[in-house]
């Protein structure tokens, strides 16, 4: 597809035009240095220097709490709702490894029964790259996983950055039709962009995993764990949520809201019974997820996108791309 | 000294003479970070270390070792920074560690870089078994300047503050989670049964969360800043905890949690006295 | 597109107290495509009920089409959503979704013996097979029925074991682990029951459910009995959130109780990475 050169002032025009009729997100800094993926109203909110924002566009696709019922009952009767399809949105500036995890995301919501309210959204969702002309953070690790700083994958447009300017990209019809309105030059020939290096680590199969995992390993892994939910939350390809209702009289919602495996009471029965009693067995059962679970069910979709933020993010240092390389040598030492 | 060849050394000894089964300290983690380290043999103490890096308030990880019976608890040893023995001496107070069968390696602290350390007073664990490392030089602790335009704000504005802080929290827990203090076996935000509030992750529910621990807290928080040192959006946690730290303070004639493990404090004390 | 997080509507069509603290619920779907969803739904497969304003809890189905259009479950009071449940009166509306996981292969079991085995309140997702196997009588050899419980007040379905014992071919039996003032039968452990009865092996089937540690010994004891693993179905049950394969909660390593379940052979959950 065509692609053409904007100067930052062209893309910041085309950007304020996309929000007169979208709901733009896009990463925006704020004075304590953080960056935060967040609705902005005009084009200088963002931020395009490199970097990673705290959260991912998960939120935007998958809300952390959702009402997906509303229920108006009576003594005898009651009248159940879904609510409306929230406004079409365009994700901008959107890092490869975050648009990368919407394979794996939807692998899962899109397979037989699909989820209406993710498919509803991920159509009206435009998704603008921001490409990795050079690796963002220490913790980026998307070529261990098979994705690449430049990569495409799951984008309408990409971005560029190049000099004093940007190249565009129109990837998909939409993303060409969204494109259309910006100003800039045509580009001809295209412009072609050097990945940046980025050494890929250890990504054990299958067979590292099964064979690991009665090891003491994860149990010693948990005494540091602190049983929060960082890493889940953050995450762009976690998704476990809960279900519950909220309000007592006769309007009732039902919520979903995300929920996370490492949390103490994630799996305890009414009964009382828990069969992940430790931090070690629950932390366990997160890596196995998104390393073997996920890809077994799910033709080998590996469960997570490199984007580094668990490993960034995580108070007690449990460091992923350190327990891939864990996993790899451990096994390959087994008998 | 090198306070961490020295660590290394009593942990050792520790863990040979069968004096203690574990010793919770700090090792070099990735990418230039320490991390915890419950180190069970003496070997695994080889990889202790000690710098201005070690954060974390290991006291945390003491609750790990409470029997869920009535047998008595393992013995351990635990390195910690005043700020982090202040939280011993709260769990011993509130029976949920046997101040007897901890081995204390004090570390005396000039402030590890977070938040906290900005307005911290102490200098030397005010427990400790051995104390690892010379006291540094007294200096009279810097003013809460976030604390002073805290109290400063009116009202509305304190509220509207802390409305546009909360607005961000995920309910990650990480503050909680981290936390000594926080050992509830089920927290209140999570309760079902009575369930105080809904699963959504919303304004409204972040605030009853941050505001019902800020109140569990009062007269028991140590002042160790973790809180806020994880949290993952960047939300001054530490800040809400310090404004009633200070309110405790001026109600109760200057009370510090934690700076013994005989003193009762104040939310949790009773006096006939007061009646009258 | 059809939502399969939104219940069918139905009506509570009748409560009965089924065993202490275990009432037994009809529900009368309201809707066509409720209906429609409910015509053929097989033995071990489940459904969630909602009690609107808390939640949703899934429960096995506890009987077959056959035997009439009404749904039947066995909802023991033990959290917050079966707490609302156990307030609903007759003729109050619930939500239903399903059906759902996979079933008891009871058209493999044709031609061959079965032994059941049902423990407490394990014994309502069994009674579907016994209802499937006592109207297709001709299909099956012997049938042997094994019915424990703590005690005589957790037995459920009582008013149905005499005319289970009386059909052809089929033998009964009967225990509780302690007794009361009025009991006259068996006392002790289902295993030791299991025991004495010695089921025949031979082209025979074993099924069981009840809690975790019950399967687990009662199993042990099957195999012990020259049953293989191939020839013991149960039915596990882990927290449950959708149902659907989507929430990720109800894993038993990478199999999910929903979706792969909650139907297992003990071959498969031999061949499971993680525990129960």
């Amino acid at each position: 597809m065509a692609q053409r050169f904007l100067t930052k002032q062209e893309l910041l025009a085309w950007v304020d035009g996309l929000a007169r009729g979208y709901r733009v997100i896009g990463p925006v800094r704020d004075e304590g240095g953080r960056t935060f993926l967040q609705e902005i109203a005009a084009a200088a909110e963002v931020d395009l220097q490199v970097g990673r924002p705290v959260n991912s566009i998960k939120e935007f696709l998958f809300p952390a709490t959702e009402g997906i019922l509303h229920v108006r009952r009576g003594k005898k009767a009651v009248d159940l709702r879904v609510p409306d399809a929230a406004r079409p949105q365009v994700l901008f500036a959107v890092r490869p490894c975050d648009a990368a995890a919407l394979t794996s995301m939807d692998a899962l919501f899109q397979g037989e029964p699909a989820d209406l309210y993710w498919g509803r959204r991920r159509q009206d969702t435009l998704l603008v790259g921001l490409a990795c002309m050079q690796i963002p953070t220490p913790e980026c690790f998307c070529t261990t996983v098979g994705g690449s700083p430049v990569g495409t994958t799951n984008l309408d447009v990409m971005l560029y950055a190049d000099g004093a300017g940007y190249v565009a990209a129109g990837l998909t019809e939409r993303g060409a039709a969204l494109l259309e309105p910006a100003a800039g030059r045509p580009l001809d020939p295209p412009f072609v962009p050097p990945p940046p290096e980025l050494a890929p680590g250890p990504c054990p199969p299958a067979e590292a995993w099964l064979r690991l995992f009665a090891d003491r390993y994860w149990q010693r892994l948990g005494e540091r764990c602190l049983g929060c939910k960082i890493c889940t939350y953050n995450c762009p390809t976690c998704y476990c949520f809960d279900i519950r209702d909220r309000g007592a009289g006769g309007e009732v919602e039902r919520l979903r809201a995300w929920d996370a495996c490492t949390s103490k009471h994630y799996s305890v029965e009414a009964s009382g019974h828990d069969p992940r009693p430790t931090r070690g067995a629950r932390l366990r059962n997160r890596f196995y997820h998104k390393y073997y679970y996920f890809p077994w069910r799910y033709q080998g979709t590996i469960l997570c996108s490199g984007c580094g933020r668990c490993v960034a993010q995580c108070p007690v240092n449990i460091d992923l791309t350190q327990v891939l390389e864990d996993v790899a040598r451990l096994a390959g030492e087994q008998p | 000294m090198n306070l961490t060849t020295e660590i290394r050394r009593i942990a050792q000894e520790l863990l040979e003479s069968g004096k203690v089964t574990r010793v919770i300290g700090y090792e070099e983690g990735q990418r230039g970070a320490v991390r915890p380290l419950v180190a069970a043999t003496p070997e695994e103490c080889g990889r202790l270390v000690l710098d201005e890096r070690c954060v974390h308030n290991l006291a945390l990880y003491l609750l790990d070792f409470k029997p869920q019976d009535n047998s008595p608890p393992p013995a351990v040893a635990v390195v910690l920074k005043p700020c982090d023995a202040r939280a011993l001496n709260v769990l011993s107070l509130e029976h949920q560690v046997e101040r007897s069968q901890v081995y204390v390696i004090g570390v005396p602290c000039d402030g590890v870089g977070k938040e906290a350390c900005v307005a911290c007073p102490d200098r030397v664990p005010p427990t400790y078994d051995v104390l690892v490392g010379e006291p540094p030089a007294e200096r009279p602790a810097p003013t809460d300047d976030r604390l002073a335009r805290l109290e400063a704000m009116a009202p509305a504005e304190r509220r509207a503050f802390w409305a546009a802080q909360f607005e961000r929290c995920i309910r990650c827990y990480a503050c909680r989670q981290v936390c000594p203090m926080c050992y509830c076996e089920v927290c209140i935000a999570e309760k079902l049964d009575p369930s105080w509030e809904s699963i959504a992750i919303a304004p409204a529910e972040n605030e009853f969360y941050h505001v019902l621990r800020a109140y569990h807290l009062i007269g028991r928080c140590i002042e160790c800043g973790e809180c806020e040192r994880v949290c993952p959006m960047g939300i001054p946690v530490l800040a809400y905890n310090r404004f009633l730290v200070a309110e405790a303070a001026r109600t109760f004639d200057g009370f510090r949690a934690g700076m013994d493990n005989e003193t009762l404090a104040p939310f949790m004390t009773f006096h006939k006295e007061e009646l009258e | 597109m059809t939502n399969p997080f939104l219940p069918y509507v139905g009506t509570l069509a009748a409560v009965r107290d089924l065993a202490a603290g275990i009432k037994l619920y009809r529900v009368r779907l309201e809707d066509e495509a409720g209906r429609a969803a409910f015509a053929a739904y097989k033995p071990g497969q489940f459904a969630f009920l909602s009690a609107f304003g808390v939640g949703e809890v899934p429960f096995g189905l506890a009987g077959t089409p056959a035997r009439g259009a009404e749904l039947e479950f066995a909802v023991a009071k033990v959290g917050t959503v079966t707490a609302a449940l156990h307030n609903l009166e007759e003729g109050a509306p619930v939500g239903v979704r399903g059906p759902m996981g996979n079933s008891f292969p009871v058209d493999d079991f044709r031609g061959r013996s079965l032994v059941i085995i049902g423990a407490g309140i394990g014994l309502a997702p069994l009674r579907p097979v016994i209802q499937h196997a006592l109207d297709h009588r001709a299909d099956y050899g012997r049938i042997t029925l094994l019915v424990a419980a703590r005690a005589p007040n957790l037995l459920c379905f009582r008013d149905e074991y005499e005319q289970w014992a009386a059909a052809p071919d089929t033998e009964f039996h009967l225990t509780v682990d302690a007794a009361d003032a009025d009991w006259t039968g068996n006392v002790g452990l289902v295993t030791e029951l299991q025991a004495r009865v010695s089921p025949d092996p031979r082209n025979a089937v074993a099924i069981t459910c009840g809690p975790p540690i019950a399967i687990k010994f009662i199993t042990q004891l099957l195999q012990k009995q020259s049953f293989a693993p191939e020839q013991i179905y149960t039915t596990l049950e882990m927290k449950m959130k959708c149902g659907l394969g989507k929430c990720g909660r109800c894993n038993i390593g990478e199999r999910y109780v929903c979706v792969d379940g909650p139907v297992f052979s003990h071959a498969q959950i031999l061949e499971l990475i993680d525990s129960f």
